[in-house]
């Protein structure tokens, strides 16, 4: 799992999720806001309705007792009593006249007796009885005895004059149902059964209902209003709400991404150094920056290849001092060979000094030994001569052609093959000492050799050219090839990755270049071959040529492929 | 008794053969450990007289495979480069004796001549001695 997907996760459980359960309690929440809202405006209408009513009622009360204190219906209420009392046949029902604001409260009014016949009656309408709300008064006499009852029909709109303006602050409708809650007293704009249960569905609204019971007049009124006025704006702010909580959640997810990668890029930057300095390029380092673990890691890293680079320079240089050893170890073997050889021989003299022939194996024997001893020390004396050169302007022609002439024998019956290439018809002139030139190249070809390991194409190919007011001769053997580890060290006197190698040829090689003013450049590809490239100055005249000319047209009579020439007879 | 001389130089070889052979030393030559491990395996070299430093199977290697292929034969190094890590390796491993290029006759006559000896009383456990210069 990367940094990245992990800090994602992070974000995601630690801020994303909570916020997506607060963005979903959010929308669950508003609409019991509503509901909660709309309810306490309806429970306050409905207190306000019920006191509008009762004021009203109160009046219109006291409007129908009226008609029970005229001293008709008073006189007929006593005489009923005694009618009663004595077993006679009750007397028709008056009719009774009322005020106008009788008439708008009451369908119908009637004045019954202790026993229950009817004294009086008044009627508004053809519609009474069964209209309106039946309200029974008790009538007490002067003295409190109850003389009668009235009943009342009672127009309840009447009573509900001002209930608009209540039912407006709801937006709702106002209804109506008998004291027993059962049927409705009031007309709506809908069906008034559904004023009976708690909250009920209207097209595709939700209405909820509330309650007020009234004790006198006794009924039931319904308030119901539609949830969906209230609970808009509550969804309204939670949308608002969890827009902002998605534009939160989105921040918090840019910035951890933004987040991410600033960490994981210097990391990013770390790996790929750490796979470079695996390959050998020990000089990498990371640039310091970002958050300060990162920092830290990557002043780690950078102390960690400064060491490593050290530690390898060092191991260098120990790899040198081990040369040395190896070197003082062939060296050894190189003179006490010979020495032991005439040693032995030199005490065997004295044995065979009868036997004129033996004696004289044995000298011949040991001269040669001592000549072999002599070349040795040459060898290690050209390191010393080779930093002393005397140049003077010569055909490269010289040295290379004497070179390839040695080299070549040694080459052949190796089994490889030797080829030449020049980029121009003649070969340049050189600031060079021609036999030091001749060493130097001769060592570069042999060496070359040598690196042959049989396996694959055995060729050594030389290849002149010019660059810079240098000539540039380059030979490229396609052997084993110099680890990169080692290519610091080949040059160095004594350091040698062959077996009987004296370590001497290329820093001999290395010395002479230097003195000359130039160089020899490495370029190795282990296990696919080497290229050595010897950089030489070019001797004045041809310089100065070389230079008026502009670039990439160093050798204007040979633009064309180089000139590759194969010795005949080379092959194995 | 057959002596072996290895060697990848020339001239010590032949140097070494003719100055040891005698009546009852027989002296054949190696130019490599590979080829000496071949004539051990034969069955009728008695010592070895190895040099130390050799491409391939080299001096102390070569002790290495005689001691475990035939225990009876005696090992005799001789090195140009007298390296304490490589005496002490050879002595650990059961040379015969470390001898110092360049030889003095004398000393390789009278080793040779007391391996003879041994030889002749089918002793093939001698002393181990490591004699420098």
């Amino acid at each position: 799992m990367t940094v990245g997907a992990r800090f994602f996760g992070i974000v995601l459980l630690a801020a994303v999720l909570p916020l997506g359960v607060v963005g979903a309690w959010l929308v669950r929440d508003a609409g019991r806001a509503g509901e909660e809202l709309l309810d306490r405006r309806m429970t306050a209408a409905l207190r306000g309705l019920a006191d509008e009513v009762g004021a009203e009622w109160l009046r219109a009360r006291s409007r129908l007792l009226d008609v029970a204190e005229s001293a008709d219906v008073r006189a007929r209420l006593r005489t009923a009593d005694e009618l009663s009392a004595d077993r006679r046949p009750a007397r028709a029902p008056i009719t009774v006249t009322v005020s106008r604001e009788l008439s708008e409260i009451a369908h119908g009014v009637e004045i019954r007796d202790r026993s229950g016949g009817v004294v009086a009656r008044y009627t508004a309408g053809t519609a009474w009885p069964g209209n309106g709300l039946k309200v029974e008064l008790p009538i007490h006499s002067a003295t409190g005895d109850r003389e009668g009852v009235l009943e009342a029909w009672i127009r309840l709109e009447t009573l509900l004059g001002r209930s608009s303006e209540w039912t407006a602050r709801t937006g709702g409708v106002l209804g109506a149902l008998s004291p027993d809650g059962a049927s409705s007293v009031l007309s709506t704009p809908f069906d008034a059964h559904l004023l009976t249960s708690a909250r009920f569905q209207l097209g595709d609204e939700d209405w909820i209902t509330r309650r007020h019971v009234l004790r006198e007049p006794p009924a039931v009124l319904v308030l119901a209003a539609p949830l969906e006025p209230y609970q808009q704006p509550f969804r309204e702010a939670a949308r608002r709400g969890i827009l902002l909580i998605l534009a939160v959640a989105c921040t918090g997810l840019v910035t951890a991404a933004l987040l991410t990668r600033q960490t994981t890029r210097p990391l990013a930057r770390l790996v790929s150094a750490s796979r470079a300095m695996a390959r050998g390029e020990l000089q990498q380092r990371v640039p310091v920056r970002g958050p300060r673990e990162v920092r830290e890691l990557a002043g780690a890293f950078n102390a960690m290849a400064e060491t490593l680079q050290r530690t390898l320079a060092t191991l260098s240089k120990r790899q040198a001092l081990a040369a040395v050893g190896e070197f003082a170890a062939v060296l050894a073997h190189e003179i006490r060979n010979p020495l032991t050889a005439i040693r032995i021989d030199l005490q065997r003299v004295e044995e065979v000094s009868h036997d004129e022939a033996r004696r004289r194996a044995l000298t011949d024997r040991m001269l040669e030994s001592v000549r072999r001893l002599d070349r040795s020390v040459s060898g290690v004396l050209s390191v010393a001569r080779s930093g002393r050169v005397d140049p003077e302007p010569i055909p490269l022609e010289l040295p290379l052609t004497a070179a390839l002439e040695t080299a070549r024998p040694t080459i052949s019956a190796a089994g490889a093959q030797l080829r030449e290439s020049y980029v121009a018809a003649s070969l340049p002139d050189v600031m060079g000492d021609r036999a030091a030139l001749e060493q130097l190249l001769l060592n570069l070809l042999l060496n070359a050799g040598e690196a042959l390991d049989g396996s694959g194409p055995q060729l050594v190919e030389v290849h002149v050219g010019t660059d810079a007011g240098l000539a540039v001769i380059r030979i490229r053997d396609t052997g084993r090839g110099i680890p990169a580890d080692q290519l610091e060290l080949i040059f160095e006197p004594l350091f040698s990755t062959k077996r009987n190698g004296t370590g001497l040829g290329l820093a001999v090689a290395d010395r002479i270049a230097r003195a000359h003013g130039g160089e020899i450049r490495v370029e190795s590809e282990p296990g696919r071959g080497t290229t050595m490239a010897v950089h030489i100055p070019l001797a004045a005249g041809r310089a100065e040529a070389e230079a008026a000319l502009p670039v990439g047209a160093a050798a204007p009579r040979d633009e064309a492929a180089p000139r590759v020439a194969s010795f005949a007879g080379q092959q194995p | 008794m057959h002596l072996l001389v290895v060697d990848d130089d020339a001239a010590v070889r032949a140097s070494l053969r003719d100055a040891l052979t005698a009546d009852e030393v027989r002296v054949s030559e190696a130019a490599g450990g590979r080829e000496a491990l071949d004539l051990v395996r034969a069955g009728w070299v008695d010592v070895v007289l190895t040099d130390v430093r050799m491409p391939g199977v080299d001096g102390l290697e070569l002790l290495r495979r005689v001691r475990a292929l035939a225990p009876a034969v005696e090992v005799v190094l001789m090195t140009a480069w007298d390296d304490p890590d490589v005496r002490f390796e050879a002595a650990r491993t059961g040379v015969r004796a470390c001898l110092v290029k360049p030889l003095d006759l004398h000393i390789l006559r009278a080793l040779v001549e007391e391996l003879r000896r041994e030889h002749g009383r089918g002793n093939p456990f001698g002393k181990q001695q490591c004699t420098g210069e």
